[in-house]
């Protein structure tokens, strides 16, 4: 199940939200929750659960043993990484045999459902409990809901157990904190449907028919691609802690306007924020972090980025891309931000031409970096992207560009370059305290397009081409 | 207040969605030319969410208004864009007086007429969901085309030349909704009566369902199938060719199959579910490309050993790549042999009417080297029967498909 589903907007959102406001008794509310989180979970496919129990018995009961036990939570982690391990690169492996024992078919692997989530909530929890920030969980029931929790399951943003404690115990779920949740609901699902989904069509586009990229093409996919994906991905975030917003559970932000960062270092103190932060109390710091010299920083950075590339993908365009982002934010920690290259070529990075520069070529190496490991598929995809984006690919045909049919895509990413602003994006929210009721109304209007777009998305047009 | 009024947009929604499972149901999309998902579609096993889903998307209310007022946007985007387009060309041309390469192939289309779902008449040319299919000149392409096929069988009266058309059916000419009939009827009327032709007939919604895919142009099988008796049954009024032959075995591929449509419906999170047939009595044939040697089967036999469980934009992986020339050798010496003009749809269905023939030769115009010499080649050839199998784009549009006249 998806948030932008009509089954979920429809059927299980009203549904969920009406039991949880008109049950008052939260022991009741935990088990709606419980029911809730693991129908959402099963309702793609209810084989996935196995794995996800066997997470849930595992946190559990390491949880009880781990506290200043450093055994308990080495073998606990390496059960639990493996068995994440097993399911994201197992399938390299499974080729590789099927390639070497020609005579035996070894069927794929399947990847449960958000188990790159789950277990790194399961981490934090046991990594927390083992550095005695609070007591383990004794009750299993809040373990489950902790893991299951559906607004985070799939795709985060990862939540602290301490934080999710208070809400377990206790849910104040008010009429306003809906009907403010439903407002960014709607806002993430636009943001999802009408800006995300569009977008899709031109990366798609350019990047499948990947014979024929020109360097204004490419340029093209690659900065979609980059806005495509923080409508997608904040979009998500948004809906998931609107939901959070809804049940009386605040869920952290995940995005602070990462395409207005000046620096790659910034960039990962604003994007995922909620992955960041793991990252940085699980893996950074316990790597020693800046506490043993600018080297050893520079190289903990590197080494905490390539993971979070490895984590993100199985292949070797994530590995790579975690390096180099690890690359480039080490060499701008080591360097303080390249202080005394600036000064030797007198550059005032004060000024707004320079600050200005800074976010445009931070945006742009972020989104480049990510397009070859996020949306190409294949090294000929790359290839060719590349090749295009360097102008080595085909000369730009303006005939070509019109057979695209990509026109209505173009003038969303227009909409959607313009709505990064973080100025535009103040100047909009803030109608919601100076026009109300015009502001709900905006928001039914992009309700109904949204659903709308869904909706449409399912016809399947009898349609004469030419080819 | 407000609040408390803006939460209720969720009950509201439960309403609405509940009302999709019990208010009565459609069946069948007339624009889309397929039945839709009802209550009954819903499993209960793994595809219970989807099943659900699909419900809830065919159902939905205003659906087929919803779509059409999304397609009709799109289209006055795509015209209105045009417009804005052409002015700075027009003000390029007349400044810099530039030709006709810098002309879009058309005036400044100032109106509209929207004719059917998805379909809009401009001032010259038609937008089908979207995409520009033909200005002034190319509206009377599909007469040049016909005219073409009926010059190059009058010029071999020594065979027979036979058409048909994998597409739908005369019996839907008078549907309003239909654009590519009229065009057939153009091509049709440039035919000598000795010319016989025949096209894919599609009687009801069922059909549509049964021969095409939805993620492809293409027929599938099925429809292939159904083409290959049309021709044989065609032929053989006139040749001794037997008649269609049954259906063996039917081979299912666990695969979904995203074809060359598939990321404009519904993402690629639909597809298609992909099967093979073989049919009975199939002798042992030789079969060539460009002149060599080539093995008919190991297209398939890749396919079937990749192992992918998605497959995007395959029916050329599947179904056999574009050549400019195959052929068939039955050793059937008691057969007539066969010229086929064809593209891509014959793909699927060529070795079945070439095991009617003994010699079979296919062309594909497309892939014509320039020094191609087609009345040399038929010379050298014993042709006793010709068939023109286009696709109804390719038959009427597509200038690449002219046969040489030399």
């Amino acid at each position: 199940m998806e948030f932008n589903s009509l089954f979920f907007i429809f059927i299980y959102l009203p549904v969920f939200i009406g039991l949880m406001y008109f049950i008052k008794d939260n022991r009741i509310r935990n088990y709606i929750l419980l029911a809730a989180s693991l129908l959402f979970y099963c309702f793609g496919d209810v084989r996935h659960a196995g794995i996800l129990f066997i997470i849930i018995l595992i946190t559990y009961l390491s949880g009880l043993k781990v506290r200043k036990n450093k055994t308990v939570l080495i073998i606990y982690l390496l059960l639990v990484l493996g068995t994440l391990s097993y399911f994201k690169y197992g399938n390299y492996l499974v080729a590789s045999l099927s390639a070497f024992f020609k005579s035996h078919e070894w069927s794929a692997i399947i990847m449960p459902l958000g188990i790159s989530f789950f277990t790194f909530l399961s981490i934090s929890y046991v990594c927390d409990v083992y550095l005695e920030k609070y007591e383990c969980e004794r009750n299993p029931l809040n373990i489950i809901l902790f893991l299951s929790f559906f607004p985070v399951v799939i795709s985060g943003p990862l939540i602290r157990y301490d934080r999710f404690k208070s809400f377990i115990d206790n849910k104040m779920i008010t009429t306003d904190g809906i009907a403010m949740g439903l407002r960014r609901f709607i806002i993430g699902l636009s943001k999802k449907v009408i800006i995300a989904n569009q977008l899709n069509i031109i990366t798609s586009t350019v990047i499948n028919d990947n014979t024929r990229i020109s360097l204004p093409l490419a340029w093209l996919a690659i900065i979609a691609y980059g806005i495509q994906e923080y409508y997608d991905f904040s979009g998500y975030s948004d809906m998931a802690i609107a939901i959070g917003q809804m049940i009386g559970f605040e869920i952290p932000e995940n995005f602070n306007d990462p395409y207005f960062s000046h620096s790659i270092r910034e960039y990962w103190r604003r994007w995922h924020m909620s992955l960041g932060a793991f990252i940085r109390d699980y893996i950074y710091i316990p790597l020693g972090g800046n506490r043993k010299g600018k080297r050893r920083k520079a190289v903990n950075m590197i080494i905490a980025l390539t993971l979070s590339g490895l984590w993100h993908g199985s292949t070797l365009p994530f590995i790579l891309w975690g390096l180099i982002n690890g690359v480039l934010e080490a060499g701008d920690a080591y360097f303080d931000g390249y202080a005394s290259i600036k000064k030797k070529l007198h550059i005032n990075d004060g000024t707004r031409i320079w600050r200005a520069f800074q976010i445009i070529r931070t945006a742009l190496i972020a989104m480049v970096l990510k397009v070859y490991a996020f949306k190409c598929s294949n090294y000929l995809q790359i290839s060719n992207l590349f090749k295009g984006s360097i102008g080595r690919g085909v000369p730009f045909s303006m005939s070509y560009l019109r057979s695209l049919d990509i026109i209505h895509p173009l003038i969303v990413l227009g909409i959607g370059f313009i709505l990064l602003f973080p100025y535009i994006k103040k100047k909009l929210l803030s109608l919601n305290e100076k026009v109300p009721y015009l502001y709900d109304l905006s928001l039914l209007g992009l309700a109904v397009f949204s659903v709308a777009l869904i909706v449409s998305g399912s016809y399947s047009a009898f349609v004469y081409f030419q080819f | 207040m407000r609040n408390k009024i803006f939460a209720l947009l969720l009950v509201l929604n439960l309403v609405l969605g509940a009302g999709i499972f019990i208010l009565p149901q459609k069946y069948e999309s007339q624009s889309e030319k397929r039945l839709l998902n009802t209550n009954e579609s819903i499993k209960l096993d793994a595809g219970f969410s989807r099943s659900v889903e699909n419900v809830l998307k065919d159902q939905f209310y205003f659906r087929d208004r919803i779509v059409r007022y999304y397609y009709k946007g799109r289209i006055l985007l795509n015209v209105y864009t045009e417009k804005l387009l052409y002015i700075p060309k027009r003000i390029y041309q007349k400044l810099f007086g530039k030709g006709d390469s810098m002309n879009n192939g058309g005036s400044i289309r100032t109106s509209f007429t929207y004719l059917a779902e998805g379909v809009v008449e401009l001032d010259d040319g038609y937008l089908i969901n979207g995409i520009l299919e033909y200005n002034d000149d190319e509206k009377y392409s599909a007469s040049s085309r016909g005219y073409n096929v009926n010059e190059f069988a009058l010029k071999h009266p020594e065979f027979r030349t036979y058409v048909y058309f994998p597409t739908r059916t005369e019996e839907l000419l008078n549907s309003e909704y239909e654009f590519h009939p009229v065009c057939q009827e153009w091509f049709i009327q440039q035919l000598d009566p000795s010319i016989k032709y025949s096209s894919l007939q599609i009687n009801d919604m069922q059909d549509f369902e049964n021969y095409y895919f939805k993620s492809d142009y293409h027929w599938n099988a099925y429809g292939a199938y159904q083409g290959y008796s049309d021709i044989i049954n065609m032929i053989s009024e006139d040749y001794q060719i037997g008649s269609p032959k049954a259906i063996k075995k039917v081979i299912e591929y666990p695969y979904n199959f995203y074809g060359n449509i598939a990321n404009k419906i519904d993402g690629y999170g639909s597809g298609d579910y992909i099967i093979d047939l073989e049919l009975e009595d199939i002798s042992d044939f030789d079969y060539y490309v460009n002149g060599e040697p080539f093995d008919f089967y190991a297209v398939k036999e890749t396919y079937r050993d990749s192992g992918n469980d998605t497959v995007y934009s395959d029916y050329d992986l599947y179904f056999g790549d574009n050549f400019f020339l195959r052929e068939f050798d039955f050793h059937a010496e008691d057969k007539p042999d066969l010229l086929m003009f064809a593209d891509s749809f014959s793909n699927t269905n060529m070795m079945w009417i070439a095991s009617h023939f003994n010699k079979t030769i296919i062309i594909d115009l497309r892939a014509k080297p320039e020094d191609f010499n087609l009345s040399s080649f038929i010379k050298d050839h014993d042709i006793d029967v010709a068939l023109v199998c286009y696709y109804y784009n390719n038959a009427y549009f597509n200038g690449n498909l002219y046969i040489p006249i030399d």
